[in-house]
């Protein structure tokens, strides 16, 4: 018995060992850590006599959390000094991977203290945890970032809005990542059109019919299809026709605000899509190709006609010099066929990408925060943040910018969350000729805008709008792919308002978009 | 040397045959992986077509790609240390606990079993955890990555049932010497379950290097991320997303992908050889007559 105690109390002694172990750690971590900041705040304090930061205040204490995939800032990042220099603050950057960023982030609002200013991607719920308090309506605080509301239009506001307030700073991107891809060579070999090809990119085919003539004789000739990933890489077929094949998507026609996908002109897109997919002139797996599939069948010659992100001249030259396996191949962007009654649609907009920036109801002064990104979003907080210093990271040169060796670094953009948009000469510098692609999906993008976007889930929608889009993408596939007439279309449209109350999501949403204020 | 039936080298000439089926199943994975790894973009293509394709020329742009940074050796050191300190921790206090749990004369044996095998199928879920933790004051420190792992049920209840197996008549001999119980568990106890601890030492050795979720969900601070973080970052940023940075990204995706995943499994890997030669080792040789 007495041996057992002994044992007993060894363990207890141990485990209570490795607790201050532990503890320890904890408090030689952190001298070491203040003894940095100390350093900095030495150095910007001297420096700093010119900006903000001359201004009486302390500087501003805050945690920011942000999702960020590519490479990390070093340790003591020249671009955080100069912003928190310029701002008068002293942000501690909280910067997670996008795949694990929602869970993270809800485990840190759950777990209590969580940071300040909180980025909030796409697909994750803000209104709920709004709703329960967690952050602030900053209706009132926004005279504080005159850059913020000149900058930011309407429509993104409009995202942020819940019960006609605002709840968010929404981020800003108007380079639309996606784009239609042809092959200008084998148009030219084809001698397709009437010289509508020479304008491609600017102008548009002129009909749906130069359109299907183009993939036919592809089909034909070089046995090439279109190819996408996805139903939604069929947008530009489904543009034409003035609907994009995605669920909870409306369109406001007159004063009737309609759900896309039971349209009567979806009919007709959805006609004209399987007439296309019947002749094979798109690809069988477009539902499942992913990048590599649509790289390598860009690459073999597969398929002449590809939707796809814009960098693509870029990947496969530089990535898969494909001029060595084609040297005639030339990939070049262009714009969606028009359709029999003018519609021309590359996609559905979609300004909710990057997300929004949450202010915490703890934050000590959510004035501060505003500043902050107002800072960011114009002038020399959005060069620092987007390419680096002047002079560090790129040097201009007879007004052209240059970008030095440091500039090349992916983390130079790590705190450019605010505003993505089309700046030709540092797109250009950064990107060379590639840029052009950039250039094009940031000026001509002719999408069309969901009135929806970003709606807030009623009771409803949360019963059944998950079933209600399973089932709405599987007939649009059938439909596609000929696995159901278009006879059955009414039967449908019924199903989906009876058995998936299609019907009243929609009342529900139209409702609830007039109660965020988003709607009149 | 007996003499084998004709049956007896048929069933040994099938015995190999199988293993070495198996052994080609098992290595095929890597194999692909390091040639995809090293084959040139302009070659790429040629992999989906062939079961196993070797490259014409070796091309190591990939791996360039992956070690431009100074991230990676930051985070293998992060992940070097968790592995090394965890695991030495880890059946440190796995042993301490598993020894008197296999000791049929201590009191309350059942109830601390139960209440250890209880945590194998319930847990308190993500927040509640994080939330010992952050009450702990480990967000954000190294610790976070090793004490809340430190103890895995199962292992515990293979160690402690290992000792089990080991005849008491053996304890009681050296407690007539004069042995307490210190010097029976770290002077024959452990001596005698040298299998049996490599392969927990390889569980948890493998379970510190792949951690990964924990040090997303306890560390903010990103000089303290993990190999597996850092690594799995770069084979998102070389997946085409809006930004591209043309100098940094001239290897394909596949490659690099492929290139992270040989980085990530092969320092792992060359624990094995280590640990094989006690997994032979015979058990009990000669210490017991009964």
């Amino acid at each position: 018995m007495r041996k057992n105690y002994k044992l007993f109390l060894v363990l207890l002694v141990v485990s209570f060992v490795l607790t201050v172990l532990a503890g320890c750690v904890n408090s030689s971590d952190k001298p070491a850590q203040e003894t940095v900041s100390d350093a900095k705040k030495g150095e910007t304090d001297s420096k700093g006599q010119d900006s903000l930061a001359a201004q009486q205040e302390e500087p501003y204490e805050f945690d920011w959390v942000f999702a960020w995939m590519r490479e990390l800032p070093p340790e003591n990042d020249p671009i955080k000094q100069v912003i928190e220099k310029d701002t008068n603050t002293k942000f501690n950057p909280v910067i997670i991977p996008l795949n694990e960023y929602a869970e993270k982030v809800q485990v840190m609002i759950a777990g209590g203290d969580y940071p300040e200013l909180i980025q909030f991607i796409p697909g994750m719920d803000w209104k709920t945890l709004a709703e329960q308090g967690a952050f602030i309506p900053i209706d009132e605080l926004l005279q504080y970032g005159p850059n913020l509301q000149k900058i930011i239009p309407e429509e993104n506001w409009n995202l942020v809005k819940m019960k006609g307030k605002i709840w968010g700073v929404p981020l800003l991107n108007v380079l639309n990542p996606s784009q239609l891809f042809v092959r200008l060579d084998w148009i030219e070999e084809l001698r397709l059109g009437d010289g509508w090809e020479d304008k491609l990119g600017e102008e548009n085919f002129k009909t749906i019919d130069d359109f299907y003539n183009v993939l036919k004789a592809f089909k034909e000739h070089k046995g090439a299809t279109y190819t996408c990933s996805g139903i939604g890489g069929l947008s530009p077929l489904f543009g034409a026709f003035g609907v994009i094949p995605v669920s909870d998507f409306y369109i406001k026609e007159g004063n009737e605000v309609l759900r896309v996908t039971q349209h009567p002109r979806m009919k007709d897109a959805l006609a004209w899509v399987n007439k296309l997919y019947k002749e094979g002139l798109i690809d069988p797996e477009f539902i499942t190709n992913k990048q590599e599939q649509l790289n390598n069948k860009a690459l073999e010659g597969k398929t002449g006609m590809l939707y796809d992100i814009w960098n693509l001249p870029f990947r496969l030259e530089v990535q898969h010099n494909i001029k060595e396996i084609d040297p005639n191949a030339k990939w070049v962007r262009t714009n969606p066929p028009k359709g029999p009654e003018g519609h021309v649609y590359l996609r559905g907009d979609s300004r909710v990408m990057d997300g929004v920036f949450m202010i915490s109801s703890k934050a000590k002064d959510p004035k501060r925060l505003i500043q902050f990104l107002d800072y960011l979003i114009d002038g020399k907080g959005y060069e620092v943040s987007q390419y680096g210093i002047e002079g560090t990271h790129f040097v201009r040169k007879d007004g052209k910018i240059e970008f030095t060796e440091e500039g090349k670094a992916e983390w130079v953009a790590v705190y450019g969350k605010m505003r993505h948009i089309w700046d030709p000469d540092f797109w250009y510098a950064k990107y060379d000729k590639y840029a052009e692609n950039l250039e094009d999906a940031a000026m001509e993008n002719p999408v069309l805008p969901n009135v929806a976007e970003a709606f807030t889930p009623g009771p409803i929608w949360k019963q059944y709008g998950a079933d209600l889009n399973r089932y709405e993408q599987e007939m649009l596939l059938k439909f596609i792919i000929g696995e159901e007439p278009l006879d059955k279309w009414d039967e449908y449209v019924k199903t989906a308002n009876e058995v998936y109350h299609a019907q009243e999501i929609s009342e529900e949403i139209i409702e609830g978009l007039k109660a965020d204020g988003r709607l009149n | 040397m007996i003499k084998q039936t004709t049956e007896e080298k048929i069933w040994e000439i099938v015995i190999y045959f199988i293993l070495i089926v198996i052994a080609i199943v098992t290595l095929f994975p890597f194999l692909y992986v390091l040639l995809v790894s090293v084959t040139p973009t302009v070659e790429l293509p040629n992999v989906s077509k062939n079961i196993l394709y070797f490259p014409k020329q070796v091309d190591f742009t990939a791996y360039n790609q992956i070690f431009q940074t100074d991230t990676i050796p930051q985070g293998f050191k992060i992940s070097l240390f968790i592995t090394v300190v965890g695991t030495l921790l880890s059946l440190l206090i796995t042993v301490l606990t598993a020894y008197p749990l296999s000791r049929k004369n201590l009191p309350g044996r059942e109830v601390l079993l139960f209440m250890i095998v209880f945590t194998m199928l319930f847990n308190g879920g993500l927040i509640p955890t994080y939330l010992v933790v952050k009450s702990l004051r480990l967000i954000d420190k190294i610790w976070a990555l090793i004490i809340p792992s430190l103890v895995s049920a199962f292992n515990l209840i293979i160690i402690k049932n290992y000792f089990l197996t080991i005849p008491d008549s053996l304890e009681e001999s050296v407690k007539l010497d004069g042995a307490n119980d210190f010097v029976i568990l770290f002077k024959i106890m452990l001596p005698l379950s040298a299998p049996m601890l490599a392969t927990i030492a390889l569980f948890y050795a493998v379970g510190y290097w792949n951690s990964f979720f924990n040090a997303i969900l306890y560390i903010n601070n990103t000089r303290l991320y993990p190999l597996q973080v850092v690594l799995r970052r770069i084979l998102f940023s070389a997946t085409g997303d809006l930004i591209l940075d043309i100098e940094t990204h001239k290897a394909s995706m596949l490659a690099v992908r492929m290139a992270v995943i040989a980085v990530t499994t092969i320092p792992i890997l060359m624990v094995y050889p280590f640990l094989q030669k006690y997994f032979t080792q015979g058990i009990l040789l000669g210490s017991i007559k009964e």
